[in-house]
């Protein structure tokens, strides 16, 4: 009985809220200009404390390293440091590897904006022939970078492997060369919008 | 964006452009690593006074914002067939050099135009006057590399480039199935204004007078560089790591077939003969031109050309191109 009771209050409350629940005619909805936008400011930080693929080991000295060891210092170095991210693409069938490695750091921002611009003005008398929408990526007017790293090499396979002789699961076959590889710390301006819009 | 707008899109691709940009990285500390001496040790390079703003900049003293790419000619990525892409050959023909029937990925800067262009660099009409860039949509740019070379001893090279232009510059990518990989054709259009390389670095021991910087800068004027990599119907660029691991950049030899690369090819007759022709006719040239290089000279004003120092006079390389190019590297 009680059910029945709660059924038909329920139903009741249905019918109150549908009749409340307008569609939204083409007037309406036209008149709606969605000028909200987004506004993100953030920190992240990726593999700081090293990826999950290797631990870092105790001593630079490569032939000492476990299986899952490996350490990404910087070349004459004597201290350890952990690897980061590591991005392999092979553009040829048989061929070998480009790889974006020890991708790490912490990257902070604030102010980063999305949102749409009507632009029909300005632009050097380009924007009146424009006269479209386009979407705006507001860059932060400061990024901050901590110990950002990354290497670019190429190498004969996808995953890394350590190729010293007496090493554990050593594989000598194994061939990376680093092109070149950068630090990053400190702050770096960019000011100014990105518009991206489709193009004709 | 409305219906009509919506309707207007046929996918040729996403334009953008740069709006009141500056980008400035004097503050951060950017070091580059992994590059090393002859005895395998490393030579770190920091990367300082690392700027890009609106031309005028005195060098990057004064950093103001600026429009980069146009509305009407943005920089642009487009997915689009081969037969659908041109590049303007030096007399001022659009021609297709992507083959037919595959899909090519391009990343293009603003576009050349063949009429209504603009100086591409200001005061020298040599360097053309098709692109779409304005005086104002030009940027200074500026980086300077200090090598730590030895214990105390640090070498550097600061370059300042003013009123840069890229317009032109694009890379293509597609897949090329004969070869079973990644290919492309890039074309690298440089014009700038002046462009400053000083071998030390401002107020420190030596560097510190006019007269002190000037003896340690080379001042081109009125520079342009057209770089051409590739020519995709015959002379693809392959950009490629080996099986054992090495990077190797190729420019292979354009009349010979991609299916059997090793056979000698008759271009008097046939379709050796065709695909020579072709490449002849209109696969792009490398020109650099240098109007005026000056050593140890001052520049008076902003633009103008050095007084003093040796005057090198004009330099130019003029419709280079490439019959084959190999490179690769090899650990040392």
């Amino acid at each position: 009985m009680t059910s029945k009771v709660c059924g038909v209050l329920l139903v009741a409350l249905a019918l109150n809220a549908q009749a409340e629940l307008q569609a939204l005619n083409d007037a309406d909805l036209s008149a709606q200009s969605g000028q909200g936008g987004v506004y993100l400011s953030g920190e992240f930080s990726i593999n700081k404390e090293g990826g999950v693929l290797w631990n870092t080991p105790a001593s630079v000295t490569q032939t000492g390293w476990a299986a899952n060891e490996r350490s990404c210092h910087a070349p004459g170095s004597t201290a350890t440091e952990a690897c980061g991210m590591r991005l392999a693409v092979r553009s040829e069938a048989a061929g070998g590897w480009y790889v974006l490695d020890n991708l790490k750091g912490t990257f902070s921002f604030e102010g980063l904006t999305l949102r749409t611009r009507l632009i029909n003005s300005g632009f050097g008398g380009d924007g009146a022939l424009f006269n479209q929408d386009v979407i705006e990526l507001g860059l932060p007017n400061e990024v901050k970078y901590k110990n950002g790293s990354f290497a670019f090499a190429v190498a004969n396979q996808g995953g890394w492997r350590n190729n010293k002789a007496g090493a554990a699961a050593a594989d000598t076959t194994y061939q990376q060369t680093n092109i070149f590889s950068a630090k990053l710390d400190g702050t770096i301006r960019m000011q100014g919008n990105v518009l991206i819009f489709p193009k004709n | 964006m409305d219906d009509s707008e919506l309707s207007a899109v046929d996918g040729a691709g996403i334009g953008f452009v740069l709006d009141g940009i500056v980008f400035d990285a004097t503050q951060a500390t950017i070091t580059i690593n992994d590059i090393t001496n002859g005895s395998g040790q490393n030579v770190p390079i920091s990367v300082k006074e690392f700027y890009m703003a609106a031309a005028g900049s005195n060098k990057g003293t004064t950093l103001n914002p600026t429009n980069v790419g146009r509305l009407a000619y943005p920089f642009a990525l487009n997915l689009a067939k081969g037969e659908a892409l041109r590049s303007l050959r030096e007399d001022g023909q659009w021609v297709q050099t992507t083959p037919s029937n595959l899909s090519v990925l391009e990343l293009t800067f603003p576009s050349l135009m063949t009429s209504g262009g603009n100086a591409c660099v200001s005061g020298f009409a040599e360097a053309g006057s098709n692109c779409s860039s304005r005086a104002a949509e030009k940027v200074d740019l500026g980086i300077r590399y200090d090598f730590q070379v030895a214990a105390g001893r640090t070498d550097v090279l600061n370059f300042d480039i003013g009123e840069l232009a890229m317009d032109g510059s694009y890379l293509r990518l597609w897949g090329d199935s004969t070869r079973s990989q990644l290919v492309g054709e890039a074309r690298l259009n440089i014009y700038a204004k002046t462009f400053e390389l000083m071998s030390c670095a401002a107020g420190t021991t030596n560097c510190a007078t006019a007269a002190e910087q000037a003896a340690r800068t080379i001042y081109l004027t009125n520079s342009y560089a057209n770089v051409s990599l590739g020519y995709g119907k015959t002379q693809p660029l392959l950009f490629d790591v080996t099986s054992n691991g090495q990077f190797v950049l190729e420019l292979p030899n354009p009349v010979k077939d991609p299916n059997n690369p090793t056979a000698n090819v008759d271009t008097r007759s046939g379709i050796g003969q065709q695909r020579a022709v072709d490449f002849y006719a209109n696969a792009p040239r490398t020109n650099i031109v240098i109007d005026n290089l000056n050593a140890g000279g001052t520049r008076p004003g902003a633009g103008q050309l050095p007084t003093g120092g040796y005057n090198f006079g004009r330099n130019e390389i003029r419709g280079l191109s490439f019959n084959y190019l190999k490179v690769s590297s090899y650990d040392l």
